[in-house]
């Protein structure tokens, strides 16, 4: 059914995530996606970094990683297929040097951690609790790049385990960031909220390998890497529909996001955020375009806030078996 | 860490000149004032090939020239650009008065060092890697340097040896080096750099830029290592982004110290030789 349109200025993009310790209130939905952003500072010759509703930024580990060997990243048609390994300042460094510069951008941050075992993410959960903007956590479950990177993501039991222990550490946004490569995400998101996280983010980059046959070798520094960008959509639009219809929590759609309209297909089935990866190598500075487009899509289709989107797109559900979810 | 740029311009400009030069390779020249402006020999500029996702990601370019002069009043950007592939193959049939998206400048600029006569300071350049020499010497000779520079470009053969009027019609000494013979000594730059190092008097001060294929930067490398000359390298890695966010373009640090990968986009793309490990 078509809408009067409204004023664009009139359109509320504003989301609420709740929390044990509140709300948190982001001024529109779009985020930076970890790992893309690195700490806030290499934006800065482009844009107010605090022009994102919130800052992720690249994962912090409680040790300081050196990363993966080189080649780190190859392009493939319409996508990045990267193998970073998680390089990283450490703990003790991302407090002391990092991040007094990323509370200056003035908005919520959102640490991204990731770790060996559910202690790491604990200690450096536990060591920025109480930092000025640190509102919340993105616990990164779904590194494919490094050894034990997928260990948490693959088990939903050991998502639930870890979730459950960092929600004991704080009470502010605990948001699990999910891995594609599994075969039912909707179990995935289930145990997540089932173990006390706020909020979702889907999709992590999809396992992916580029090989030079004439050399027998890969084009990367390992033989497998994560694939991101335009290429991985569609898998990350059907992933995200999926979990918005299992969890009730929050989600955050992340895959190939670069346009205001990609951002309206994922609010339509059912994300409430989503975050901008890839397309910020290319157009760093693309973030007010993309509000300033948001706002005149929905006051064209005469849609006062996002709410009045989100998860509207119908679907053929009754053709999808029945099945029982597990709550571990 | 200390980013190499503080403002940095991301836009849609217009194409002036595109001029063919045979072999694959190309100029295009671009208006676009606040990036040449500001824009260093050393620096380079990210090109979108086009609008969609297919080629995906920008194609890193250094800054062959700046036009009609380096420094405030400049403002063209020219790139020199060999077809390598899909996203230099669309870049090549661009022409005048088409538009083009430019980020730049990014990077740092490449060193000028403070020698004390006697000196040579050698600028030595393998194919492509040609590009930033030639706006180095602009800006020396503009600025009134006494920097005493000699330029060596080497190539397969003559008609691969791209650029080197340009250095000789500035004046500066000029040497060439050609697989075939075809031009200049017949060899690889590297045997001609050596021929030069050993023809200096005693007590010349010895300094220099490389920037070429792989294999040149590795020799480069060596002989700067083993000689324990002033040398810098200029590397030219995939950069998904070039403004140091997704630390995709990375090499290991020196071989002596504890395992750390620096990014070439931010921390370069020029390094010393003497810190770059002994592969790279």
């Amino acid at each position: 059914m078509k809408r009067e349109s409204v004023e664009s200025a009139s359109v509320e993009l504003s989301v609420r995530v709740p929390s044990p310790g509140g709300d948190l209130m982001l001024s529109h939905p779009v985020l930076p996606a970890s790992g893309t952003f690195g700490y806030g500072e290499e934006f800065e010759p482009f844009l107010p970094p605090g022009t994102f509703s919130a800052i992720v930024p690249k994962s912090i580990s409680v040790e300081s990683r050196p990363g993966n060997p080189p080649p780190r990243a190859i392009e493939t048609p319409s996508g990045l297929l990267n193998s970073i390994g998680l390089q990283n300042p450490g703990l003790d460094l991302f407090v002391s040097d990092y991040l007094p510069r990323l509370q200056r951008y003035g908005v919520p941050i959102l640490v991204n951690v990731v770790g060996k075992n559910i202690e790491d993410y604990c200690t450096v959960v536990e060591a920025l609790e109480g930092q000025e903007l640190i509102r919340g956590y993105e616990l990164n479950v779904s590194c494919p790049n490094v050894k034990e990177g997928l260990r948490f993501g693959l088990d939903p039991e050991a998502t639930a385990a870890l979730i459950s222990a960092v929600r004991e550490k704080t009470s502010g946004v605990l948001m699990a960031k999910l891995t594609p490569n599994v075969t039912d995400i909707a179990e995935h998101a289930v145990a997540a909220q089932s173990a006390g996280a706020d909020a979702i983010s889907l999709i992590n980059t999809v396992r992916a390998m580029s090989v030079d046959w004439r050399q027998g070798r890969s084009r990367i520094g390992t033989d497998t890497g994560g694939l991101s960008g335009p290429a991985i959509r569609p898998i990350a639009l059907r992933m995200v529909w999926e979990a918005c219809q299992a969890v009730d929590i929050p989600v955050c759609a992340i895959g190939g996001i670069s346009s205001a309209e990609h951002i309206l297909e994922f609010v339509s089935v059912g994300a409430s955020m989503v975050q901008v990866g890839t397309h910020l190598y290319r157009e760093p500075t693309c973030l007010p375009e993309i509000l300033r487009e948001l706002q005149e899509l929905l006051a064209k289709e005469g849609i006062c806030h996002l709410d009045e989107l989100r998860g509207t797109f119908g679907g053929l559900s009754d053709r999808l078996p029945e099945r029982s979810r597990p709550v571990p | 860490m200390k980013m190499p740029v503080e403002s940095c311009h991301v836009g849609e400009y217009n194409i002036l000149e595109h001029t063919d030069l045979g072999e694959g390779w190309f100029r295009i020249d671009i208006d676009a004032p606040e990036i040449a402006r500001e824009t260093r020999a050393g620096q380079f500029v990210q090109v979108r090939v086009g609008p969609g996702d297919d080629p995906l990601i920008r194609r890193p370019f250094s800054v062959y020239d700046v036009g009609p002069e380096p420094g405030e009043n400049a403002t063209e950007i020219r790139l020199l650009i060999q077809k390598a592939g899909p996203g230099t193959e669309a870049l090549s049939r661009l022409r005048k008065g088409e538009s083009i998206r430019l980020m730049g400048p990014l990077g740092h600029p490449m060193p000028v060092p403070d020698l004390k006569s006697p000196a040579a300071m050698f600028l030595v350049g393998g194919g492509i890697g040609v590009a930033p020499l030639y706006l180095y010497c602009r800006e020396r000779l503009k600025e009134g340097s006494t920097l005493p520079l000699k330029v060596m470009l080497g190539a397969r053969r003559e008609s691969l040896l791209i650029g080197h009027q340009g250095f000789q019609d500035l004046g500066i000494e000029t040497y060439l080096a050609t697989d075939d013979g075809s031009a200049g000594h017949q060899g690889n730059v590297i045997e001609l750099l050596d021929q030069q190092l050993g023809s200096l008097s005693e007590g010349t001060q010895v300094a220099g830029i490389g920037c070429g294929p792989h294999g040149m930067n590795l020799a480069l490398r060596d002989i700067a290592v083993e000689r324990d000359l002033e040398f810098w390298i200029s590397l030219e890695n995939y950069m998904p982004c070039g403004f140091g966010a997704c630390f995709g373009c990375v090499i290991a640090g020196p071989s002596d110290g504890p395992l750390r990968y620096r990014r070439v986009c931010v921390e370069g793309p020029c390094f010393p030789a003497k810190e770059l490990p002994e592969t790279f």
